[in-house]
């Protein structure tokens, strides 16, 4: 073990890959943090640029424009309430509440460290147990993806904030919009009212932009005078990173459970990042001893987000390394990236080129400390963002989204789609349904769908998600986290009696 | 919540009308699920939590109502009229905003992305920004700089398309 991984660092410590290895970090955060650009989209552009280098060269880039694209949406998330990629949506939650109360660099500090910490957890467990790990991963068929995801779907009882009702039918939207277009399973046209944009269906992220740029660059145009200042008035840019680090470590297992779920969802092929940061939030907030606290702007949220959603990069290279199946667009790329430089991805693979795996484990650790050093030296050119006028950050924005949502399909019809859930948010917000489940119905329903539908194809036996150990655990925690909130209110009402008596 | 009545009866039919599309669908060819049947019940459960918000919604005006009813009279014409006005003052760049982004896109599927932005940045900030110099040289300087940055770093250098007009 320990020779392989001399090897690695033998492998990445020249100048080339370091210095590749740097520039793919700051690319990735620069894509991470603009809304409507996503990692997979860094990575596809990068990856033409890597034809000319040799693996470990044109690795190192990729892997940093993951690392970088994974920390690198908090950015926009805590400072404009715009998450910059899927990964960074539960960051929010906290993350601008932080942002808003006058403290932008904390919580950007929060952040970074607790991606940092994430990535790095998520580092030493591929690095030891990829292998197992990738062998749980290969036995889930759509039963176990179809109790997971509704499991995930239970989630939806903690982002629904003052009104329940409001969150489900937040979420049913979110999952009715999945359904237009073309049927994934049959390939019948659903919905389509005979519009030719329509029979591909609304793509993933010109709805997440749609709903949570416009709900929240509109609502700052709201009172006709604000739009000349500027979004955060009276920032405090100051932050400690010394400070930071004891407050992150002072929660360990909100810490080390966040990654752990993030490595976990990582490696199961599908939704990736975009899940684990909202499920990690959820297990944070269901751990804590105040969960009432959480969407107010406490550090354990902003701590939970981005461990969870920077544990998902180690986790994503598992399957990857391990069985050369691509466990989110990304490593497909990744994936991609191997076999254009003659290296065929799968169980041989550690076998084979050792010296380029353990290289690639080394890329990753170090990818970490690339990124945690930059960001920390830009938070303050960050942070200046939010003393942009509104009237000059809102059309530019406007313009990103749109480039953006255009140039991940080339499809116009997209744009179209920006708008109408930009209005959709923007009511949604106002009539106060929470914009959360709507986002996590959207990421679920296809997944849901597609694995129920499948497992049902396979055999009509609907007692199979009950009898197959993994689907039957999932189904467990399903049912668990649903009483939750009635046991966590339960212990909050015997509580306040107490303290009532006493 | 006034608006919730609203917006549950808009979601109950909303629901009906989408499940009787679902009818249309072909049935199952292979399998046990056609197509049909995961949006049929999701939209059952969406048009039960919308019957559920209205009927709440009522519910709890009404309990509120017998409290209030007495002192409160209904509000006159004019009232209505100036309520409106200040919530359309209230809204007017949020609404000005919408309608401008509605014809960037129009004007982007006609002109393509270039002098669909060149149109829609400079517009927008003025809307919104403060009449002075600063603002409007700002402005200026924004609206070039951002259409153009963009475009080379797609167009040049990332060789990824934006979106061209079909008038050109």
């Amino acid at each position: 073990m320990i020779d392989l991984i001399t090897l690695g660092i033998h492998e990445v410590f020249q100048p080339y890959p370091l210095i590749f290895l740097f520039l793919g970090t700051v690319a990735g955060i620069i894509v991470g943090c603009i809304p409507g650009f996503t990692i997979t989209m860094g990575a596809a552009l990068t990856l033409p640029l890597t034809f000319g280098m040799t693996s470990i060269q044109g690795l190192s880039a990729m892997l940093g424009v993951l690392v970088g694209g994974l920390a690198g949406g908090q950015i926009s998330g805590i400072l404009l309430g715009i998450p910059g990629t899927p990964s960074s949506i539960a960051t929010v939650f906290d993350g601008h509440p932080m942002a808003k109360q006058g403290e932008p660099g904390r919580a950007l500090c929060l952040g970074i460290w607790a991606s940092f910490f994430g990535g790095l957890i998520s580092a030493f467990v591929m690095m030891f147990f990829t292998p197992p790990l990738a062998n749980i991963a290969l036995k889930f068929g759509p039963w176990e993806f179809f109790s997971l995801v509704t499991f995930g779907l239970t989630i939806i009882a903690s982002l629904s904030g003052k009104s329940l009702l409001k969150g489900i039918i937040a979420g049913l939207l979110g999952l009715t919009a999945t359904l237009f277009g073309t049927d994934p399973m049959t390939g019948v046209l659903r919905f389509d009212f005979g519009l030719h944009g329509l029979s591909g269906g609304f793509s993933f992220l010109p709805i997440l932009i749609g709903l949570f740029a416009f709900s929240q660059l509109m609502s700052s145009l709201e009172k006709t005078e604000r739009a000349g200042t500027a979004l955060i008035e009276g920032a405090n840019l100051g932050f400690s990173s010394l400070k930071t680090v004891k407050t992150i470590l002072r929660q360990p297992f909100n810490l080390f459970r966040s990654s752990m779920i993030g490595v976990f969802i990582g490696a199961l092929p599908g939704a990736g990042g975009s899940i684990a940061n909202i499920l990690s939030y959820d297990q944070a907030v269901k751990g804590s001893r105040h969960p009432e606290k959480f969407g107010t702007g406490i550090p354990d949220g902003i701590i939970a987000s981005e461990a969870g959603n920077n544990g998902v990069g180690g986790g994503e290279l598992i399957p990857t390394m391990a069985l050369g199946i691509p466990g989110s667009a990304v490593s497909a790329i990744m994936l991609g990236a191997l076999i254009l430089h003659g290296i065929q991805p799968g169980p041989l693979l550690i076998v084979e080129f050792p010296d380029l795996v353990y290289g690639v484990f080394v890329a990753f650790f170090l990818a970490h400390f690339f990124m945690l050093g930059i960001q920390l030296y830009g938070i303050r050119l960050f942070v200046r963002l939010t003393r942009v006028p509104l009237y000059v950050l809102v059309p530019s924005i406007l313009v990103f989204c749109s480039v953006g949502s255009f140039s991940i399909h080339n499809r116009f019809f997209d744009i179209w789609v920006l708008f109408i859930f930009g209005l959709l948010g923007y009511l949604m917000k106002k009539y106060e349904f929470p914009l959360a489940p709507t986002i996590l119905g959207v990421i679920l329903g296809p997944i849901a769908e597609t694995n129920f539908r499948r497992a049902l194809m396979t055999s009509s036996d609907y007692s199979l998600f009950f009898t197959r150990p993994i689907s039957l655990f999932f189904l467990i925690l399903c049912f668990l986290s649903m009483l939750y909130p009635f046991y966590q209110r339960y212990r909050e009402k015997r509580r306040g009696s107490r303290q009532a008596e006493a | 919540m006034k608006e919730d009545k609203v917006i549950g009866i808009i979601l109950v039919v909303f629901s009906g009308l989408m499940y009787y599309k679902t009818l249309e669908f072909p049935p199952a060819m292979f399998g046990t699920l056609g197509a049909g049947v995961f949006p049929q019940i999701l939209f059952t459960l969406l048009g039960l939590a919308g019957a559920a918000l209205t009927i709440i919604a009522f519910l709890r005006e009404r309990r509120k109502g017998d409290g209030e009813k007495a002192g409160k009279e209904r509000p006159t014409g004019t009232q209505v009229w100036n309520a409106f006005k200040e919530s359309l003052h209230y809204h007017s760049h949020v609404i000005a905003s919408f309608f401008l982004f509605f014809c960037y896109v129009v004007l982007m599927s006609y002109f393509g992305y270039t002098i669909a932005t060149l149109i829609f940045m400079p517009i927008l900030m003025w809307i919104l920004g403060p009449r002075n110099r600063r603002a409007v040289t700002m402005t200026i300087a924004v609206s070039l700089g951002m259409t153009f940055v963009i475009y080379f770093a797609f167009v040049k250098f990332l060789k990824v398309f934006l979106p061209e007009g079909s008038l050109f």
